[in-house]
């Protein structure tokens, strides 16, 4: 299993490690529960290092990228970010990623840990047909380390060199912290406030360290806890809610395919053909009745017959209830719907909610 | 060291015999590997079980576990108040926190339980 600048550390701390699409991961140091209380109250530490960590550069990277994924690069501002997809020719999704826009002709793409592979080999064979265009796998130098929480700006600012306050909601900034330069964005992916920061790997361990120590304090999060959190906020997991059989127009991610730009991108004629129709089937959300967890690929039945598929579920330690998401035909995929979810031959009651389930209380003034 | 006052098997279940009537449980290992319980599902006091069937599922936030019965009898009581209370198998595993009581048909599967010791072994095993 390939390891992260902070494996050791891991380890060292008696985290529990798991295989994660080949890395290893901790799953969690302590506790799911308490690690994503922390998160929600306070703040959480994360180590995203695993993830795909791509630079395109040059006079070619915009048009690259625009044939490459599906949102249109001229409505990123340089400092901005954006959420997208990289799709197949036939209109699915190979990954979803988030865009940096660095510079005029300086993207960074981050890419899910399972799709490290067919994301790199995408945009490289795209920038070899690029004049003046560079493809640089920044996932070894650069360690991606995030904080995510109400109080993540006022224990992390001492650590940066830039006013925090003013960076907004998915935007980003090229900073100093703890002494070294950084890209520090406003970006996660637990429905509450945070930042993510690029720092050379060769001081990530440190940055870890002082911030899990006094005074800072900071709670390392598995992906345990990283899992309920971002399914309380309702966000997508790639291999659960989204895969190549899984089209954007039923993961409700219609928003993010720019089918008005100019340009061609893959995928681009299928969604436009499938954007014309209803989708086959709905991404929703939903909670349960009693105790028992719904979990991928359990059965979801509406009025006796088993119509959709729980994607991912779990207790919410938010909420006190089980939740999850999952796909059902959108004929009955109405929020207040009545469901049964067959957890292991028992038929648990619930009911279909809007998504997201969870909403953080106040949200940040930064917001776009 | 574990209570040596009773027995237990390599996935984790322990019984405590008082004449006929075996208590079982999980051990502390088995709460630490769970983390984060979220339910549990215990069978009916009256129900038969047979040595290794399922003696019910224990779910954590990440994942759900099946429970098995190391000895053969019937269910004479369940422990109602972990239902609602599955504190009192993590903090307590070998005492509050028992699952079942057992009347055994069958005394020479205690026998072929693992002692304390022996239990040691195993999950110095499963740690490496």
């Amino acid at each position: 299993m390939k390891q992260t600048p902070l494996t050791a550390l891991h380890k060292n701390s008696g985290a529990r490690l798991v295989d994660f699409s080949g890395w290893e991961m901790p799953v969690l140091y302590s506790s799911i529960r308490a690690e994503h209380g922390a998160t929600r109250s306070c703040a959480g530490l994360f180590d995203l290092c695993h993830m795909g960590r791509y630079e395109v550069v040059g006079e070619g990277a915009t048009q690259a990228l625009d044939a490459e994924l599906s949102i249109e690069m001229g409505r990123i501002a340089v400092g901005r970010a954006r959420y997208c997809l990289m799709l197949t020719e036939s209109g699915t999704i190979l990954d979803d990623l988030i865009v940096y826009r660095l510079a005029e002709t300086r993207f960074l793409v981050v890419a899910n840990a399972g799709n490290r592979d067919p994301v790199r080999e995408r945009l490289i064979d795209r920038i070899d047909m690029s004049p003046e265009t560079h493809f640089h796998d920044r996932s070894d130098d650069w360690s991606l380390i995030a904080i995510q929480g109400p109080e993540s700006e006022s224990l992390i600012q001492p650590l940066v060199a830039d006013d925090l306050s003013s960076l907004r909601y998915y935007a980003q900034i090229q900073t100093h912290c703890n002494h070294h330069p950084a890209l520090v964005a406003r970006t996660g992916y637990t429905g509450e406030d945070g930042f993510e920061f690029y720092i050379p790997s060769d001081h990530a361990a440190d940055f870890w360290e002082k911030l899990t120590r006094p005074p800072y304090e900071v709670l390392p999060v598995g992906l345990g806890a990283r899992d309920t959190l971002r399914l309380e906020a309702g966000m997508h997991l790639y291999g659960h809610e989204l895969d190549r059989s899984t089209t954007p127009y039923e993961a409700d991610l219609a928003r993010v395919v720019h089918l008005e730009k100019s340009s061609d991108f893959v995928g681009k004629q299928a969604c436009s053909r499938n954007s014309q129709y209803p989708a086959q089937r709905s991404l929703v959300a939903f909670e349960l009745e009693g105790k028992r967890v719904p979990r991928q690929h359990q059965p979801i039945r509406v009025d006796g017959s088993p119509v959709g598929q729980v994607t991912s579920g779990t207790a919410s330690p938010t909420l006190g209830r089980s939740i999850g998401m999952g796909y059902l035909p959108p004929s009955v995929s109405q929020p207040g719907t009545t469901i049964e979810v067959d957890i292991r031959g028992h038929l648990v009651p619930g009911t279909i909610q809007k998504r997201p389930l969870y909403t953080r209380p106040q949200p940040a003034t930064h917001s776009a | 060291m574990r209570p040596d006052d009773r027995r237990y098997m390599d996935t984790h279940e322990w019984a405590l015999i008082e004449d006929d009537v075996a208590t079982i449980g999980i051990s502390d290992f088995a709460v630490e590997q769970l983390t984060d319980l979220v339910f549990v599902d215990l069978p009916q006091a009256g129900d038969s079980l047979s040595k290794g069937d399922t003696l019910g599922e224990i779910e954590s936030v990440k994942a759900v576990s099946d429970l098995y019965s190391p000895l053969s009898g019937e269910i004479i009581e369940v422990n109602e108040s972990i239902a609602d209370n599955l504190e009192l198998v993590s903090q307590d595993p070998f005492g509050e926190g028992w699952f079942v009581k057992i009347r055994i048909s069958d005394s020479s599967e205690f026998d072929q339980m693992i002692s304390a010791a022996e239990y040691e072994k195993v999950i110095e095993e499963a740690a490496h």
